[in-house]
């Protein structure tokens, strides 16, 4: 008996499971969009997960909660900007190109055009040739 | 007893270490692996190691709970192959692990190094056992495995169930084995700056030591890879998880090495670049585990870390680093042969990609560490996940696949990029391959250059292998050629036809997947394009340690019986967890994955289905990458000076 009891506390009384059949808009395209925007929202009570995969009740609200500012016709830019205000940039895998993190975006395309630079000056521009 | 005794054994071994380090530095006649004396230590050294690492095990065998690090990871109704492999499922036992692969690949280079010059063997393994040193200190002062508990609990706490898995068993050990494996290129690159002679060729060690360790390093990877796909139960294969991004870095930057030592070998120039690529490797292996370990970056593989201990180990990793590289500095060779480079020459487009692997690996590191630098400077919390990775690492790879085909085909030296009508003539005909897959799937720009890019480098790895029968007289003498003695440019096509199958995999996983999600009641079938699913039926059962609920699936296509689904959900009672056990079916071209969720009611559960296309060749392209690195490893069996067209 006890172990069916724990069962039902455990794959029954949670209630909450990634992206739910209930939650689903009927609208394809508006899902496909908050499908899209929540890969990119961090549960902020899991590890590492967005709340697109999570479990928890809480990406299960922002699911919803995303939903919903959809469905009133908010643009993507608005809800993640809405997100931010309330939870801070912690919330977004993909930081705003904003601020201290331009420096993260453009590390990558400086590094390699210097580098590109140096291979090209070490080997061209060097007059030692053997 | 037995724990003590893996103690005792395990400060032998420090005091052995110590002594040989003394050895190799004061005195310089007795030089290291030329004298019985210190063989016979060094092999005490490996044998204590070992021996103490057995006694770990045995004691997780006999489920010992007065030993801390039993009781915390182990359980008496825990099966013995997870009993075995929970020895390294924590810091601890991943920590003696750690040090044990260390001095078995000091055995091994002591064992292969016969034919180089002592003064230099001695440096390199002066300091391999350093490096060894350093770790047994930090075992024995901080994470010692034996260590007892006062009041023995009657059962232990258990593995973390997500760990619970055969690939326990393999992966870390085969990942561990990349990582320390690189430990040999840079204690040859020290080694060889701390020796005064440096007309020394150290090419071939150095070529063979870092396609050892890139073998390990692509299958240990791959392994997680795979090991996430069916355990996390998100249906993905990489999730730019800091863990998967730190074990990255090593292997970006050993593919950077494997490429430039054929520079140095070749032209005997980028030496300096050579060994400074020697020294990165490790250090970022070194950097890569603890910076995670350290619980200063969130993941969600946080079983092993212990920010204290962490933080010790890592300040010690940077001041090993830190003289390193103060050495590279002070005692590179200051000669440095250039060479006059044509734009077609194969030198160039090698330390091009060269370069492009190096951003690829600042741009993960940075990103990886981004939030840490944030929250240091600013006191502000900010993400960096996989969205990021995507936007600003695609260019770069783009433009490495593209490159890839080019710099493989051209001579060294060249004059000229090669035949530009095959060139041309190849591009066309990718382009169209491609472009026919785009009309019959989707339109989507990424899709179609994933495609382009795939085609163009296993098409062009193909005709090159093809084209190097032709410099020979008979077809069959090209064959005997190409297959027999030239393991390298097997090995090469190989592994370049497998990066191209991995970019057609990834392409068509990102690009054509199906998902559904539903809620299913027992008896219901639906619909996936042309695949029925039909729900069986539940079951509930218990199992030795951990109770089940499963649900069995058909997959039909035509009413013919594809496949059976059983996805799980699994209750482990010792940890009060859930884990979800992710059903896949895999065939040739696609996977049906499927994972249960909640019990709506009485025999409504919710379903998660999806279709992955190809994914399957993600898998085999890095096999096949590994593969390329093994063949390359079998040149080595029958080593001759290597002639020109060997190596073009």
């Amino acid at each position: 008996m006890w172990f069916y009891y724990l069962f039902f506390i455990f794959f029954v009384g949670t209630s909450a499971f990634a992206v739910e059949p209930s939650e689903i808009l009927s609208d394809t395209r508006l899902e496909n969009r908050a499908r899209n925007l929540s890969s990119n929202i961090r549960c902020l009570v899991c590890q590492n997960e967005n709340i697109d995969s999570s479990d928890s009740e809480f990406a299960k609200d922002l699911r919803l909660s995303i939903r919903d500012q959809l469905v009133k016709g908010h643009t993507d830019d608005e809800i993640e900007k809405f997100l931010v205000s309330k939870y801070g940039a912690f919330i977004l895998f993909k930081p705003e190109f904003a601020g201290y993190n331009i420096f993260l975006y453009l590390f990558g395309p400086f590094v390699f055009i210097f580098g590109l630079i140096t291979v090209l000056y070490v080997f061209f521009g060097s007059k030692r040739g053997n | 007893m037995i724990s003590e005794l893996g103690h005792f054994l395990l400060i032998t071994a420090f005091c052995i270490n110590l002594g040989l380090i003394a050895n190799c530095i004061s005195n310089k006649t007795v030089l290291a692996g030329y004298t019985s004396l210190f063989n016979k230590l060094e092999s005490l050294l490996l044998t204590f190691i070992a021996i103490s690492f057995l006694l770990l095990i045995i004691s997780f065998i006999n489920s010992d709970f007065s030993v801390k690090l039993v009781a915390n990871n182990s359980h008496l109704l825990k099966p013995v192959l997870y009993k075995v492999a929970g020895t390294w499922g924590n810091h601890e036992g991943s920590m003696l692990l750690w040090v044990l692969i260390l001095t078995v690949y000091l055995f091994l280079f002591q064992v292969s190094s016969s034919d180089y010059p002592k003064l230099l063997v001695r440096n390199v393994i002066l300091v391999q056992l350093s490096t060894i040193a350093l770790f047994l200190f930090y075992l024995l002062l901080l994470s010692n495995p034996f260590e007892r508990l006062e009041f023995p609990p009657l059962n232990g706490q258990d593995l973390n169930p997500i760990l619970q898995d055969v690939l326990l068993v393999v992966h870390p050990p085969i990942l561990y084995l990349g990582y320390l494996g690189l430990s040999i290129p840079f204690s040859i690159a020290i080694g060889f700056l701390l020796t005064s002679d440096h007309n020394i060729n150290i090419v071939r060690l150095i070529r063979f030591w870092s396609l050892v360790p890139f073998v390990f390093l692509t299958l240990g990877i791959l392994l997680g890879s795979i090991w996430a796909y069916y355990e996390l139960g998100w249906g993905g294969w990489w999730f730019w998880d800091p863990v998967e991004n730190v074990s990255l870095l090593p292997w970006l930057i050993n593919l950077a090495l494997i490429h430039s030592v054929l520079i140095l070998e070749r032209r005997n120039s980028l030496l300096n670049w050579t060994i400074l690529l020697s020294i990165m490797g490790f250090s970022f292996s070194m950097i890569g585990t603890f910076i995670v370990r350290s619980g200063l970056i969130t993941s969600v593989h946080a079983f092993a870390n212990d920010p204290s201990r962490g933080l010790f180990i890592l300040l010690i990793i940077f001041l090993a680093i830190a003289s390193s590289l103060f050495i590279y500095m002070t005692k590179r060779p200051n000669y440095e042969n250039f060479m006059k480079l044509h734009f077609a020459s194969k030198e160039l487009w090698i330390i091009v990609q060269n370069l492009i692997l190096l951003v690829i690996a600042a741009v993960v590191f940075l990103g990886t560490i981004w939030p840490f630098i944030i929250e240091a400077i600013f006191d502000e919390q900010v993400s960096v996940g996989e969205p990021f990775y995507e936007v600003s690492l695609t260019p770069f790879v783009v433009i490495f696949a593209f490159m890839l085909p080019i710099a493989s085909k051209i001579r060294w030296t060249g004059k000229k990029i090669g035949d530009i009508r095959k060139i041309v003539i190849l591009i066309f005909i990718s382009t169209s391959l491609s472009v026919g897959a785009f009309i019959w799937k989707d339109f989507k720009l990424l899709t179609f250059i994933g495609l382009f890019l795939a085609s163009w480098v296993c098409l062009s790895s193909i005709l090159e292998f093809i084209f190097s029968f032709k410099s020979r007289p008979t077809l069959i003498e090209g064959l005997k050629h190409s297959l027999v003695l030239n393991y390298r440019l097997i090995g090469r096509t190989i592994a370049h036809f497998g990066f191209g199958l991995l970019i057609f995999g990834v392409t068509a996983v990102a690009s054509w997947e199906i998902e559904d999600i539903r809620k299913v009641e027992v008896g219901e079938s639906y619909y996936l394009k042309s695949y029925q699913i039909v729900f069986k039926g539940i079951d509930y059962s218990v199992e030795k340690n951990f109770k089940k609920v499963s649900g069995s699936f058909e997959v039909l296509n035509n009413n013919k019986l594809v496949g059976m689904l059983l996805p799980e959900k699994r209750l482990y009672p010792s940890r009060n967890e859930v884990t979800t056990e992710a059903s896949i079916n895999p065939t040739l071209f696609n996977d049906f994955y499927m994972v249960l969720g909640n019990k709506l009611d009485e025999n409504a559960w919710v379903v998660r289905t999806y279709i992955k296309p190809f994914i399957s060749f993600i898998w085999v392209g890095v096999i096949l990458i590994a593969l390329g690195g093994f063949f390359s490893l079998l040149s080595f069996t029958s080593y001759k000076k290597p002639r020109h067209e060997d190596i073009n």
